[in-house]
């Protein structure tokens, strides 16, 4: 470097090259996304959010929620499970079918069929032909699914593949699929988070979707949740007296956190809005990016329960 | 007090043996002046209550919000108040007439701004600008004052000007009203500011008649701010971790809570501190390398006044809820224009002072402390717009561009700050030349083009292209990591042990250690079955902290307390304690990390586990952020030290300048230096 | 400058220099190692840019191959995904067609006919004059296009499927058998059918 001209030259590149890859890129890609399909629906997700909610989404900023709490789920894997739904006009060339494909390989010695850690299965599955639909396997990656069905139905039954997302996080029950781009499309400013003190928020709405339970893990979370570390907000609420009739948002303290007679503990606006945006947040629907087969009927319109 | 260094001005022809002040005579035409200067005094006070009065018409016609209303009273106070020093040394070093007409044309200019504002935010910009230049019209009216007047007639000329200030004050709010009332031409509130443009232009024409030109000398200096910075930040740290220890103390006020005091001390640390004490450093450095005087000195002090008061109001947003959401960047819009205008002031002094370098040669420092001179306008304006502008990106490109700049601004520009710093510090305590030139280039290189690429996690609800190319780019991060660590272990060892005597030396060394240790963290970080593990855990940011506390913290103070006491002239007024800092630093660094770092790996081994319930993980963290918190306690009492000791310093040379001053003051004065 | 500073320093102002030593050669080698290994990975797992390629998935093909297929809801997907792109246009992505224009799919009596016959005859032959759906006469003057001549059996059986099972329908589905059939019977050069001619045929 003999210059100071050399000096910015070699910091514009380096800047510049990950600027190009990191900013604009990314604003052309990702910031131009729109609304997608939700797979096996005519449903568009993610549908905006109610007001409220929005609203909401700005107490959670100004609070700091993100410093404890992420809101997007991890996913390390993806398996297939079959569901036998039909044996057909000959039910026994079908479990033959199956039956074949779980004997040794004559030149390997061990099962074709593996699951998806390579552990070959202890022995064909039991099938019980009056308890149809039935899944008789899971954990299996797409090849071998596709061979297990295609020989189901060379044998004439049929069967179904169902997609299932796997990993630590939806094992916790916290989503059914890892966060896409889509979960985050009305955020501003997004909150994703990057330290889980607390558990994860992105599908929350779906799992704690009670609007009175919220507000009470906000005012008191060492009541609701045993062992919980969270701080009380309960600047979020305000005592006041009651004026003729308990208003019906008065929360129900234990015992010890009760106000005094004649006072009610009553959550502010912000609170409301905070547990609206709370309850919003789902993301329980199979889009192409993040496949699943939703095995029941799940909605991408936000719960507008109070 | 030593003689005074020839100057510019006294090159010019200019006599300067100290505060200029009249002798027995006095200036002929200083009555006709006193009226002039009393009047522009006059409106500065004036504008100080008028606006007051005016409140509710502005909240009528702009819609000013409470907190807008708040600035454009407070703020003007504020700039007035904090300028005035630099506004009274600016007029020592160019002229008081120099300065009050310049104060009185930009007085007038900013109050046409303010009465024409068509937005809230245009007439807060512009209040806190019409403050600045009161506060440079203003100490120029008493320093003409005591230059013109005889000693007799001295106190009846002040006695007129604390009139008038008085006058101004209370005339700001009853003639604020009438005019308000008035309502002139239907401007309504716009008149308070507009009447100041007529006043300014007599003032103006008639100032430059009977005003005559006096100046004195003063050395010029930097404001050590910073260590309130770094105490200030590490108290708020503290705060922070007590809320997991007594959750039930912080639950009611809204300001302790753990979600807005955790950004603030990460702020605080690293923009009232950090930043800074960096920008310091580097014009240290560069004025040092290239055998020069520092080019525009006064242009880092407003700046550092600037930067001061943009981090002082982006904490307090962050505390009462104006947070932006953004990790790294939750100070609000108009906190970041105040701080990347006074950074680009000081990047505007630095580059000059490189420039005019005799030593025309480049040192490594220099690659290093230029481009982060480079670095942190790009990165900080990209943020800012794509993230809080008007406009922002949509959904989760918040994220990417947000991790981008936190990689950029806690690794790469911390590294090359720090770095550049760490590689003239090194070879100038160890008494040997840096080894090598070339291992620096390539570090230079390597860690420019590859640590810029690091930001994006694994795992993130992106495209899988981003954390694959972050993936690789942290792999290839080991290269300079290894550079950087054998070229400032090669250039450190292999001299006179005793160096390990030298506290400036201690403290850079370590920071080196730490720079290379928090880098094998990231790295680590990175390897996609590795994250599995520490993603969402305290281990990321055990590495954080010690990247900006144990790197960039401890060579910072290495570095000011090399330099502080030979740009004073004074030693420190606690030398040994700064070896007791040393080592409470380093205590408090590894009772605070490692237990971050051990109890992050360990709750990631139980997040892996679904069988464990949440509540049981969050639990068994508690054990080590009590060690942690113990450790922050130690940290803060290192900050604490550090504080006493450049605090006492800056006290000491005020108290050695004002002494200067007061003997200049007491000094006769040439009655060829004033114009008539 | 007054009093010198108490830190001892062992160095008087000579001037800071950087000894020009070589590099060693294991740091080159060592970045060109980690150069290849960062693009195998990123070859691996980077999915080539493409923005809907999230990990676990490392390729669009990959991805594709996991979108659930057999079954019912495969067709559906399919069919939506056809309609859209073929129907959407003039009948709307929500069924509710152009009042006056193009029919309405939703609620339409020929779309939920407990026969195929008639409702599989209209994408292949083409419509052409005024048509009664729901009691309201729509006439496009260029009438309808044979629309699903150039899909696949299986394709316009997804599109009809969908149809009748979609914004209310409650038709049943529609097989590739059943189209294949309808294909068969019109044979080649079909012309546009009229509304008279349509209700003549069975349902």
């Amino acid at each position: 470097m003999k210059t100071g001209f050399h000096v910015f030259l070699a910091a514009f590149i380096a800047l510049g090259a990950s600027w190009c890859g990191f900013v604009l890129a990314p604003a052309l890609q990702l910031g131009t996304a729109k609304q997608a399909a939700v797979l096996n629906s005519s449903d568009i997700y993610p549908v905006q959010r109610s007001g409220d909610a929005t609203l909401g989404l700005q107490v959670y900023r100004a609070s700091g929620c993100a410093a404890c709490h992420t809101e997007q789920i991890q996913q390390t894997g993806v398996a297939c499970e079959i569901e036998l739904t039909s044996v057909g006009k000959n039910p026994a060339a079908v479990e033959k079918q199956i039956n074949a494909l779980f004997a040794p390989s004559p030149f390997l010695g061990v099962n074709f069929i593996t699951n998806d850690q390579n552990i070959p299965y202890g022995g064909p599955p039991s099938i019980d032909i009056s308890h149809l639909p039935q899944i008789i396997l899971n954990h299996l990656e797409k090849s071998k699914a596709d061979a297990v069905v295609g020989g189901i139905t060379s044998a004439g039954g049929k069967a179904e593949i169902h997609i299932i997302a796997t990993g630590t996080d939806i094992a916790r029950s916290w989503g059914l699929r890892r966060s896409v781009a889509e979960d985050f499309l009305w955020d501003d400013p997004v909150q994703l988070g990057d330290i889980r003190v607390g558990p994860d928020l992105a599908d929350v709405g779906a799992r704690l979707g009670n609007a009175d339970w919220q507000l009470l893990h906000l005012y008191t979370p060492q009541s609701v949740v045993k062992g919980s570390v969270m701080p009380p907000f309960r600047f979020l609420f305000e005592t006041r007296k009651i004026a003729g009739a308990p208003s019906p948002d008065a929360l129900h303290l234990p015992e010890e956190l009760a106000p005094p007679a004649g006072f009610e503990v009553v959550p502010t606006d912000d609170a409301k809005n905070l547990a609206a945006y709370l309850l919003s947040l789902r993301a329980d629907v199979p889009l192409y990016d993040a496949p699943f087969t939703a095995l029941q009927a799940s909605t991408s319109a936000p719960s507008n329960k109070k | 007090m030593t003689a005074p260094t020839p100057t510019a001005q006294t090159k010019a022809g200019v006599a300067a043996p100290g505060q200029a002040q009249a002798g027995q005579a006095g200036y002929p035409r200083r009555w006709a002046m006193l009226p002039v200067i009393l009047i522009a005094m006059f409106m500065a006070g004036f504008d100080i209550w008028a606006v007051n009065v005016a409140a509710p018409s502005l909240q009528h016609d702009l819609h000013v919000s409470d907190a807008a209303l708040q600035l454009i009273v407070g703020g003007y106070a504020f700039m007035y108040a904090s300028g005035m020093v630099t506004g009274g040394r600016l007029g020592d070093l160019f002229g008081y007439k120099r300065l009050f007409l310049i104060g009185v044309v930009t007085f007038a200019l900013a109050s046409l701004a303010c009465g024409v504002a068509p937005s809230a935010g245009v007439l807060v910009a512009f209040r806190l600008v019409q403050g600045l230049t009161g506060a440079v019209m203003v100490p120029q009216v008493v320093a003409l004052i005591t230059a013109t007047f005889p000693a007799r007639e001295r106190s009846r000329a002040l006695g007129y000007y604390g009139a008038t200030m008085g006058l101004g004050f209370v005339s700001g709010q009853i003639l604020g009203g009438g005019l308000i009332q008035a309502n002139i031409f239907g401007l309504g509130w716009r008149a308070i500011f507009l009447v100041n443009v007529p006043v300014g232009i007599v003032a103006l024409i008639v100032a430059a008649i009977v005003v005559p030109k006096a100046h004195g000398l003063r050395k010029p200096r930097l404001d050590p701010l910073g260590a309130i910075g770094v105490s200030g930040g590490l108290a708020l740290a503290l705060v922070a971790s007590l809320n997991f220890h007594m959750p039930e103390k912080f639950g009611n006020c809204a300001w302790l809570t753990y979600g807005r005091v955790q950004p603030a001390a990460n702020d605080a640390v690293l923009y009232g501190f950090a930043i800074p004490a960096a920008l310091g450093v580097m014009l240290w450095i560069f004025a040092r390398l290239g055998r020069t005087e520092l080019v525009l000195p006064l242009v880092p002090v407003v700046a550092a006044n600037i930067w001061n008061l943009g981090v002082a109001v982006g904490l307090v947003a962050i505390l009462i809820g104006d947070s932006t959401g953004f990790t790294w960047l939750e100070f609000p819009r108009g906190s970041s224009v105040l701080l990347f205008a006074a950074f680009l002031l000081v990047a505007i002094s630095a580059v000059a002072t490189f420039g005019a370098r005799r030593r025309r040669e480049l040192h490594p420092s220099h690659w290093f402390l230029l481009a982060a001179l480079f670095w942190f306008p790009w990165i900080y304006s990209t943020a800012n717009l794509f993230l809080i502008a008007h406009h922002p990106v949509r959904g989760v490109t918040q994220a990417v561009i947000g991790w981008w700049f936190a990689d950029n601004l806690v690794f790469v520009w911390l590294a090359l700050a720090g770095i550049g710093t760490a590689f003239y510090f090194l070879p100038k305590l160890a008494g040997r030349p840096l080894q090598g030139h070339y291992s620096a280039l390539f570090a230079f290189l390597t860690l420019t083009l590859f640590g810029t690429w690091c930001g994006i996690p694994q795992g993130a609800p992106v495209p899988a292209w981003l954390p694959a190319l972050s993936a690789a780019a942290s792999a290839l991060l080991v290269v300079p990591l290894f550079v950087i660590e054998i070229t400032g272990c090669r250039t450190a060892w292999g001299s006179v042990k005793s160096k390990w005597d030298n506290g400036p030396f201690c403290f850079i060394g370590s920071g080196m250690d730490f720079f290379f240790i928090s880098g094998l963290m990231l790295v680590a970080m990175a390897c996609p079955q590795i994250s599995r593990v520490t993603e969402f855990t305290w281990f990321g940011a055990a590495q954080v902290q010690l990247q900006l506390l144990g790197f960039f913290a401890m060579t910072m103070f290495g570095a000011v307390y090399y330099i502080l006491p030979r740009a004073a002239g004074f030693e420190f007024p606690f030398p040994k304690l700064a070896r007791v800092q040393y080592w409470v630093s380093l205590a408090g660094l590894a009772l605070f990390i490692l237990p971050l770092a051990i109890g992050g790996v360990a709750q990631g081994m139980k997040l892996r586990n679904p069988q464990i319930p949440f509540a049981d993980i969050s639990n068994s963290s508690l054990m080590f952020l009590r060690v942690s918190t113990a450790g922050q306690l130690l940290l803060l009492l290192g900050g604490l030290i550090f504080a006493l000791n450049v605090f006492g310093l800056t006290f000491k040379w005020k108290m050695a300048l004002l002494k200067s001053l007061i003997a200049a003051i007491k000094a006769p004065l040439e009655i060829a230096e004033v114009k008539s | 400058m007054s009093d010198e500073p108490k830190f001892p320093s062992t160095q008087p102002d000579a001037g800071p220099t950087a000894a020009r030593s070589t590099l060693p050669m294991w740091i080159f080698s060592l970045t060109i190692v980690l150069l290849y290994l960062g693009a195998v990975y990123f070859d691996h797992h980077g999915g080539w840019f493409d923005a809907r390629v999230y990990g676990p998935y490392v390729s669009a093909e990959e991805l594709d191959s996991y979108q659930p297929k057999s079954g019912a809801a495969a067709v559906l997907a399919q069919g939506r995904k056809t309609y859209e792109m073929v129907c959407g246009i003039c009948h709307g992505v929500d069924g509710f067609g152009k009042p006056g224009q193009f029919p309405p799919l939703a609620g339409s009596e020929w779309v939920n006919a407990k026969g195929v016959q008639r409702l599989t005859h209209i994408p292949l032959t083409g419509l052409t004059g005024p048509i009664t759906v729901k009691g309201e006469q729509m006439n496009f003057p260029a009438g309808m296009a044979a629309m699903g001549a150039a899909l696949s059996d299986s394709d316009l059986a997804a599109v009809l499927t969908y149809i009748r099972s979609s914004w209310g329908n409650k038709g049943g589905p529609v097989t590739a058998d059943d189209v294949k059939n309808v294909r068969a019977e019109i044979g080649g050069h079909a012309q546009p059918m009229t509304g008279e001619e349509m209700m003549k045929m069975p349902e």
